[in-house]
């Protein structure tokens, strides 16, 4: 059903009379996703907003350059996630804080968020989540929360099966260890 | 079977959190994403001059930036040319290697006396005087021994004995 849409998506922006209708069916079908994809990984929705957008108008500009040579659904997963990453780099840049403080504020934040609706466990989660490396969040989000399979999440990323798999399990681990350390 | 181990319901501690999205976005933020990115593409656009409007405004600059370029690189070719026929010739030395060490040695002590003391000091020599002066601080020796060790040999140190 996915890739039927994406057909007629395709079809109707190649050409120039129909871009526009093209794209806003790209939009409704893709927009909720890939925000979600991002919010996960930037967690505040004024950031996960500008990314999105960020995301959306690299894929008009770019999507007459596509060349099928995947899904249109991994080509704009890969471009939230490239546009989420640099983000996030921009945003801690110039940052002189510890990885503690880091994830002390992410939990600070998260409280005072009106957008955020998780208990305290999840506050753990999210700031066990924020002392991970970019990648491994990645793969941990796309996994636990949206359960998606290794073969799609290698496609996006890029990455084999195998260090997939390697990858989340030392994020759980990790995060095991961290909800562990607080419980004591 | 892998695949399933690392689903949301996997690890103790996980599944007690459980996998559930904390997140919410503001109330309707999704009716009007899609205009909002429409409006943003067009944006950027009207920020972008039409390509017409690129070329105009690139031709006023076209002339004098050309005849600014020519110029330089005529300035720097020039340049160049004259610095070359300023220099000198370098002596050539492709002799010294056709010359083996036992035709020096025979040149020199046959035109000893047009050699002065001083012609034969070299780096070593003054090495070694300054050995024997002890004119070295303390710690630099240390540090000079691999390179002294690896000029001498069997013979000078069967000499020095």
């Amino acid at each position: 059903m996915d890739q039927s849409i994406e057909s007629q998506i395709l079809a109707k922006v190649e050409s120039e009379a129909t871009f526009q209708e093209g794209f806003r069916l790209l939009l409704s079908h893709f927009q909720e996703r890939i925000y979600w994809h991002v919010r996960k990984f930037v967690l505040y929705h004024e950031d996960t907003n500008d990314v999105v957008q960020n995301t959306f108008i690299k894929v008009y500009k770019s999507i007459g350059k596509f060349r099928k040579e995947s899904r249109l659904y991994t080509w704009i997963y890969r471009i939230a996630t490239n546009e989420a990453i640099t983000f996030m780099k921009q945003k801690h840049k110039y940052d002189i804080i510890s990885m503690d403080e880091q994830v002390e504020n992410v939990g600070e934040r998260l409280q005072a968020d009106p957008f955020f609706d998780g208990d305290a466990a999840q506050i753990i989660l999210q700031k066990a989540l924020a002392q991970l490396p970019d990648k491994q969040r990645l793969v941990f989000n796309m996994k636990y929360f949206d359960n998606m399979p290794y073969k799609e999440i290698s496609e996006i990323l890029e990455t084999s099966v195998g260090a997939l798999k390697a990858s989340y399990h030392h994020a759980v681990k990790k995060i095991e260890q961290f909800v562990k350390d607080v419980e004591v | 079977m892998q695949e399933e181990q690392h689903t949301g319901k996997g690890p103790s501690i996980l599944k007690k959190i459980g996998n559930k999205n904390p997140f919410e976005v503001p109330e309707g933020y999704f009716d009007t994403l899609a205009d909002a990115i429409l409006d943003q593409v067009d944006k950027e656009k009207d920020a972008l001059p039409a390509e017409g409007e690129i070329r105009r405004l690139n031709r006023p600059w076209r002339k004098p930036l050309s005849y600014a370029a020519a110029i330089a690189l005529t300035l720097i070719v020039t340049f160049f040319l004259l610095q070359d026929r300023q220099l000198p010739e370098p002596p050539n030395t492709d002799w010294v290697s056709e010359v083996s060490l036992d035709e020096i040695e025979s040149y020199v002590l046959e035109n000893l006396y047009e050699f002065e003391e001083g012609d034969f000091l070299n780096e070593d020599l003054d090495l070694e005087t300054d050995l024997l002066e002890g004119s070295f601080e303390e710690g630099e020796l240390e540090s000079l021994m691999p390179e002294i060790l690896d000029d001498i040999d069997m013979e000078t140190i069967e000499n020095m004995l």
